[in-house]
């Protein structure tokens, strides 16, 4: 970024608010944090701060006096906060008020770093060796407890070296910040535009984050990335359209299962623009693969309502394993954007990152416990292994199914594995009655007989998480209570 | 002229029956996402954009930020239909 700097020092590194902060100017800022966080050997930093130039600078910061970095959602829930500033034991914190007094009362021994009384123009006399360790991103496992995956500096330059290399940010583009900063598909954002000269423009605002569409064209994004999702909230509003959207060259979707109805929605109001499917986990640096579509060809690149997930990106590779044959199987993952693992977890690191025989070698793999099938030579992202249900031979998508029992005017469902046997549970409003019977008979001219869920039920609201997401351990749980 | 408030809040009233299909429990000013169940991102969205449709309105990210409650949505539409009538 530093380097970055130089070059378009005068150009517009962030916008937020209308407001430009130049590249000299977030190279200055970046030194400010360094000068503050090399008063400890190896700096250890969480970073709890919304979206912005602060936080930016703190990451870039971190790296220059020779430390390693976590960044929370500002958002999150004090006791998730809490306990990730447990697990990570941070020697600095930089939050701004009232979080940082919160997170202090956590942990009496770490400095905490308020953003507003950092003084200007300080600078490290000479950079530090950069860590190992470039960050370290909580995930939420299928526990619900938070697991620290370490991610090295040279998985990190791998991964920037290919975004600038693919074209997936140029110098002069306008990129989103949209993704959460807890949310590595962030690293795409801020490292794509930060380390090429493009202006990024953080998406924090609650409203922005409803209307997406607007803030496009209000701020002339040219590079949107995001989780298929903020794709159906564009479409819901109605504001999915060329007006708003027009000045976009590329989206990169991520994160979630991307579907054939994405593509058709965004090609009809963006004719000119790419779409990028990219898949990867964060045990793997962001992503690891694309598929690269454009309007004229993307029929080859869908399978039924899937997107191919495309090939690896250079220096990695995707493997299939344990499937009945060599086109299907669990995705794992080699190369050099590899994670070293979980943060003080090496049982947990040694079931996920094993070896795999590949060509006559023995190499280093990522277990992603998501099932792979090869169609035509491309490969298709078939949802988790752990949520997969096989009847009878057959493997069934959970997501596939709620998707039929959405389209029936069961706008909010969850199907999963209970009992061995497919369930789904379906929000039903007051006044409304759920026949079970008459569902099923609907989805059986929809789903293959093996595919419709064995026990239907209704509830009045499905549990959902922080996110607004449906959160199926505790739909489970809630079926589990149920009587039959 | 500017709807007065009570006629915002049966407007609104009726917006959330469309959207929830259903009665979505005490809409008064101190209501919010956290009280009236199953009011989500896309329910959020579907209600600003019937509000601005009705309205003739156009509610932007930035004043949407402010809004916390339904009180909060209320003013923010009175707002807007005063600075059109008098704009």
């Amino acid at each position: 970024m530093l380097q970055t700097a130089v070059m378009h020092s005068t150009g517009a590194a962030i916008r937020i608010g209308g407001r430009c902060v130049s590249y000299a100017e977030l190279a200055c800022r970046t030194r400010s944090y360094a000068a503050a966080f090399a008063a400890e050997d190896v700096p250890r930093v969480l970073i709890a701060l919304p979206r912005g130039a602060e936080a930016y600078a703190a990451m870039f910061g971190a790296g220059l006096a020779g430390g390693c970095y976590t960044p929370v959602s500002d958002a999150s829930p004090p006791h998730k906060l809490r306990r990730i500033a447990d697990l990570l034991a941070p020697n600095i914190i930089v939050a701004g008020n009232p979080l940082a007094a919160m997170l202090a009362k956590a942990s009496s021994s770490t400095r905490i770093i308020d953003p507003a009384d950092l003084a200007p123009g300080m600078r490290l006399a000479e950079p530090k060796p950069r860590h190992a360790t470039a960050y370290i991103t909580f995930t939420s496992g299928s526990t619900g407890e938070p697991k620290g995956v370490v991610v090295p500096r040279t998985a990190l330059n791998h991964y920037v070296h290919w975004i600038r290399q693919s074209g997936t940010v140029l110098p002069g583009d306008v990129v989103s910040q949209f993704n959460n900063l807890a949310f590595d598909v962030s690293v795409l954002d801020i490292y794509g535009a930060l380390c090429t000269g493009a202006t990024l423009v953080p998406l924090g605002g609650r409203g922005d984050r409803l209307m997406p569409a607007r803030a496009i064209a209000r701020e002339g994004i040219t590079v949107w990335t995001s989780v298929p999702s903020a794709i159906d909230l564009m479409r819901t509003a109605g504001q999915l359209t060329r007006a708003n959207l027009g000045r976009v060259r590329l989206f990169t979707l991520a994160g979630e299962p991307l579907l054939r109805t994405h593509l058709d929605a965004i090609f009809a109001a963006c004719p000119d623009a790419a779409i990028q499917n990219a898949y990867g986990p964060t045990e793997a640096t962001v992503t690891v693969s694309q598929m690269r579509l454009r309007a004229d060809r993307y029929d080859h690149a869908c399978l039924g309502r899937a997107v191919s997930i495309g090939p690896a990106i250079p220096g990695m590779r995707l493997h299939l394993a344990g499937g009945a044959h060599a086109d299907e199987g669990e995705i794992v993952i080699s190369g050099p954007q590899l994670a070293s693992g979980y943060l003080n977890d090496p049982a947990r690191t040694a079931a996920a990152f094993r070896p795999i025989e590949a060509d006559g070698q023995t190499v280093r793999g990522y277990y992603t416990g998501d099932w792979g099938e090869r169609h035509r030579g491309l490969i298709f992202c078939r949802g988790r292994i752990d949520a997969q249900v096989k009847i009878r031979g057959h493997r069934i998508e959970p997501d596939e199914v709620a998707g039929a029992i959405r389209s029936l005017d069961w706008p909010n469902v969850c199907v999963f594995k209970h009992d061995g046997l497919l369930a789904a549970l379906v929000e039903c409003q007051p006044g409304q009655t759920l026949d079970a019977d008459a569902l099923r008979l609907a989805l059986g001219r929809m789903l293959d007989a093996y595919a419709i869920p064995s026990r239907i039920a209704s509830v009045a609201a499905l549990p959902r998480n922080e996110n607004d997401k449906i959160d199926t351990a505790r739909a489970a749980r809630l079926l589990q209570e149920m009587p039959q | 002229m500017t709807p007065p408030a009570d006629a915002v809040y049966a407007t609104l009233a009726a917006i959330f029956r469309r959207v929830f299909g259903r009665e979505p429990g005490a809409l008064d000013a101190g209501a919010t996402s956290q009280t009236i169940a199953g009011w989500d991102s896309f329910r959020y969205v579907e209600i600003i954009v019937e509000l601005e449709t009705t309205y003739g309105i156009e509610l932007d990210g930035p004043e949407i930020d402010e809004v916390h409650t339904v009180g909060d949505l209320v003013a923010l539409v009175l707002a807007k239909t005063g600075a059109r009538a008098s704009g």
